[in-house]
């Protein structure tokens, strides 16, 4: 593994939702505590509403922790100098989960593409153009001229998050935060956008964070990376890909792949839910304990509704939030 | 299935859309028949016509579509009835009567406003006027227990103080309540999280079972198929590429284009190995010459880009439309 690149300490994110009298706060992130290390493919899994999306947030600098410190290249975000945030800002790249809303519908790709690198003086002025061809080249639209000129309706989902992709790649960034990339697209274009997010990765060796409630898709994109299970704003499984497919440890992620559809009726109509209670508790009224009790088929009365498991390693480089897997392997 | 009771028998049926550019042409000469008691998964993706499909069924078309030619015969006990000639109002009847529909994100179709006890009182007396309250509620807590929901819990609540899972559900016990023949589906689970996605499916099952319905489930996700289809139809830019029972479709799939979508789904196990099917999807207003999927295939023949090939039987049950198997 590569250096330590960001790390996150102790991050917790609340937010305050409802009317004017009826203020709750909730809180989405609990005690987040994650190191992302340079060139690694990182998944962050979970269901909706498990904070996947804001702790991708958070790790682009786009919404503040309520506490809790991010480190970038071991410099707390918080305390940067306004020059140093903006490289920062620039460095990490969130690339957004709908093409449609993500483009500018009124600017052509050309001016889409050729802003950000005025705007960061990436290359000489004249050599706009030249450079816009190189990134549309790159994310697979060719030739360029057909594309150049379009705006965002006369793409197709694939092609306008190419668009997307090929403006962050301007920036040269050194992470790239991917929500759900390929979620709104066809099916029949969503490898070829997998595939080209692979190529970049070897060509410009950056790291790339991958948002997704799909297991199998990750496994696509990152087959040596890690993986983050979330579930209601806490972290309760990180381990190798290919480690929490074969053994997942948590009773969560196992029941998330024993309920992920496969493309082969033998194969998916045999795995079978075990769930105490199918539906997921409010975030705003969190249960006490592991969050997870209320579901848990295997949830001990007395231990898992009153404390709340820490992550721990249980092997190496296998970090498991569940009282009962501490107890089995130690 | 070819001793199976047909329930609907769709004929030669072409829809055509007026756009700005031209008319776009989402359904083109669909032949399909329908069997009692069947689980039909209809997967392609946006833009291949499996939405203006339902719509055509129950006829909620928007307004500026035309169906061109064709015809959906519903076989109802016996009798005959040709869904599209027949007199709109005694539709109505059909409809939810007959033929429920779940459309795409169901779950906001619900009134925000009523309880969920309202809708089903609603739903039951627009058909049924001399429904009693007590039957209604007896009946919506038959239909809420089979979807694995508490009726003490839903039935007094309102729409915003349910999960999207919860709501989903309480569309299809809303489909249940009068009992129809057929339940089409569109999407039911896509705007659901995987673990209430699941369960839902899984509930399907049972669902058909003891209520005796066919169920129609429109989806572009693959997975979604594998688990509650027992027959598969493939369509694509507006024409049906191949149908067969799950088996033949997942196991033994004849068209390149159902190859090709089977192979570019990401899978759990096995070689991570990426495919993806070339090209773009075609454009409808101007669908290609010959096969609409010549210009992305990668055995296109000279014919393909001519002739356009009809759907044949190649095995039992088995219809494919390409030239690849018309040879033989």
């Amino acid at each position: 593994m590569g250096k330590e690149l960001i790390k996150l300490m102790n991050v917790y994110v609340s937010f305050r939702i409802g009317g004017l009298f009826t203020k709750v706060l909730v809180n989405v992130l609990r005690n987040i505590n994650l190191i992302i290390y340079d060139g690694e493919t990182l998944g962050l899994v979970g269901e909706s509403g498990c904070g996947k999306t804001t702790l991708g947030k958070v790790i682009a600098g786009l919404i503040k922790p309520t506490s809790g410190k991010i480190l970038y290249k071991g410099k707390d975000i918080s305390a940067m100098t306004k020059d140093e945030f903006l490289t920062f800002r620039r460095e990490v790249q969130y690339l957004h989960q709908d093409p449609f809303s993500s483009l500018n519908p009124v600017q052509t790709v050309y001016t889409i593409l050729s802003r950000p690198l005025i705007k960061h003086k990436i290359v000489d002025p004249s050599n706009v153009e030249e450079e816009v061809m190189e990134l549309l080249r790159m994310v697979g639209l060719t030739p360029p001229s057909d594309f150049m000129y379009r705006y965002p309706h006369q793409l197709s989902g694939g092609q306008r998050q190419r668009v997307a992709l090929a403006r962050i790649m301007s920036v040269r960034p050194k992470v790239l935060i991917a929500d759900e990339p390929v979620s709104m697209i066809d099916v029949s274009q969503r490898i070829g956008i997998l595939r080209l997010l692979l190529d970049l990765r070897k060509e410009t060796n950056m790291t790339i964070i991958y948002i997704t409630h799909d297991l199998a898709t990750l496994r696509y994109i990152s087959r040596e990376g890690r993986v983050a299970v979330m579930y209601l704003g806490g972290m309760v499984e990180l381990t190798d890909v290919e480690r929490l497919l074969t053994r997942p440890l948590h009773p969560y992620t196992q029941i998330l792949l024993s309920a992920l559809l496969e493309p082969d009726p033998n194969i998916t109509r045999n795995k079978k839910v075990n769930l105490r209670s199918m539906d997921i508790p409010s975030i705003v009224n969190l249960p006490p304990g592991c969050k997870f009790h209320t579901r848990c088929p295997y949830a001990i009365n007395g231990i898992c509704d009153v404390k709340e498991p820490d992550l721990v390693e249980v092997e190496t480089n296998h970090y498991v939030a569940c009282h009962l897997v501490k107890g089995d392997l130690k | 299935m070819s001793n199976s009771e047909l329930i609907l028998s769709i004929r030669n049926l072409t829809v055509k859309y007026r756009s700005r550019r031209g008319y776009v042409n989402a359904l083109r000469n669909i032949n399909l028949d329908i069997y009692r008691n069947e689980a039909l998964g209809i997967v392609g993706e946006s833009g291949s016509g499996k939405t203006t499909l339902a719509l055509a069924i129950i006829r909620q078309l928007p307004n500026n579509a035309r169906i061109v030619s064709g015809s959906i015969i519903f076989y109802d006990d016996g009798n005959k009835v040709d869904l599209l000639t027949m007199n709109y109002d005694e539709f109505r009847r059909y409809l939810w009567e007959k033929i429920a529909f779940v459309p795409q994100g169901a779950m906001n179709s619900l009134n925000p406003v009523l309880k969920i006890k309202d809708h089903f009182t609603e739903t039951v007396k627009a058909h049924n006027p001399d429904a009693s309250k007590e039957e209604i509620v007896r009946k919506a807590r038959e239909v809420l227990k089979v979807t694995l929901l508490d009726p003490d819990r839903v039935l007094n609540s309102y729409p915003h103080q349910l999960s999207g899972g919860m709501k989903q559900r309480v569309m299809i016990s809303l489909a249940l309540i009068l009992n129809p023949a057929i339940i089409i589906m569109d999407e039911p689970t896509s705007s659901l999280d995987v673990v209430s996605q699941k369960i839902i499916l899984q509930n399907l099952k049972d669902i058909m079972r003891m209520f005796n319905v066919t169920i129609i489930v429109i989806t572009h996700d693959i997975g979604v198929v594998a688990e509650v289809a027992n027959r598969v139809v493939v369509m694509y830019a507006g024409k049906i590429m191949e149908v067969g029972d799950v088996e033949s479709i997942f196991y033994n799939a004849l068209h390149p284009y159902t190859q090709g979508l089977l192979k570019a789904v990401p899978k759990l196990r096995g070689e991570a190995e990426l495919y993806s099917i070339p090209g773009e999807p075609p454009d409808l207003v101007n669908p290609p010459s010959g096969c609409s999927f010549h210009p992305r295939c990668p055995f296109a023949m000279d014919i393909c880009t001519i002739n356009e090939p009809s759907l044949k039987e190649v095995n039992r049950g088995h219809l494919v439309a390409c030239f690849k198997y018309e040879t033989r």
